[in-house]
């Protein structure tokens, strides 16, 4: 899987990609060279679990409020996001605090990596 | 502090808050059940949910933050969430100690909501000593 590893590549402040499944199994994951991960893995896998959890219960509204586009997580020490890929799969990223753009990383970088891979992602 | 204080602390709360920036559309303050206590929308504003939609709104996001918590000691506090949809942006900052939770919506066309938050929102939040 190329998606991982080229969203990585995208920004400098993108420190660690995950690509789940809607079962939130992670099915690749990719850490930045140099950085240390926050997380174990077995809390990664925990993470994608309620990210995907949580994913699933914003989508009430969409008819009066559209589809999510990305849901984002600022904390203390990074910041967080969920972009789904398809209906099926979604690209889940870490960035450092340094990214105070993310709305432009997200929307302008990943989304547009996203949108030439999705046929790769089967439903 | 009674509860009429409460009240009107919290309503003028909402009210400046939406007038703090022009992309702000509504605002609600919610408490730990995600039951929401106050909320006002900006002036001419065509809501896009229902009161009763944005009461279900309160209690799943609170829901969800809850499940965040747990990585905190790793992670570091949360400072916000953002949901960005198709037609709005919806954000939640939890509140002293995560008693309360402000929840607001920005228009769909506002990008800079980390400096909104960072700028606006979060000294608004620092001067109001309901939230000390």
């Amino acid at each position: 899987m190329h998606l991982a590893k080229n969203a990585l590549n995208l920004d400098s402040s993108i420190i660690w990609v995950g690509i789940t499944n809607r079962y939130a199994i992670l099915l690749n994951v990719e850490q930045k060279e140099g950085t240390t991960p926050f997380l174990t893995e077995e809390e990664n896998e925990e993470y994608a679990s309620h990210s995907i959890t949580r994913h699933k219960s914003r989508g009430k509204f969409e008819s009066k409020i559209g589809k999510l586009v990305y849901a984002f997580g600022s904390y203390n020490k990074i910041r967080r996001a969920t972009v789904p890929i398809n209906e099926e799969y979604y690209l889940l990223l870490t960035f450092n605090k340094e990214a105070t753009n993310a709305d432009q990383i997200i929307t302008k970088k990943v989304i547009s990596l996203t949108e030439k891979h999705k046929q790769k992602f089967v439903v | 502090m009674n509860k009429d204080d409460d009240d009107v602390l919290f309503f003028t709360f909402v009210k400046k808050l939406v007038n703090l920036n022009k992309s702000i559309r509504w605002a609600g303050i919610a408490n730990q059940l995600g039951i929401i206590i106050k909320e006002t929308y900006r002036e001419g504003l065509r809501p896009l949910l229902t009161s009763e939609d944005n009461l279900e709104y309160a209690a799943n996001t609170i829901a969800r933050h809850k499940e965040r918590m747990k990585y905190e000691p790793k992670i570091g506090k949360l400072e916000y969430t953002l949901a960005k949809y198709e037609k709005v942006n919806r954000i939640m900052i939890p509140l002293n100690n995560d008693n309360n939770y402000l929840l607001f919506s920005l228009d769909v066309q506002e990008v800079d909501y980390d400096n909104i938050i960072k700028e606006n929102i979060i000294p608004f939040i620092e001067g109001k000593e309901v939230f000390e």
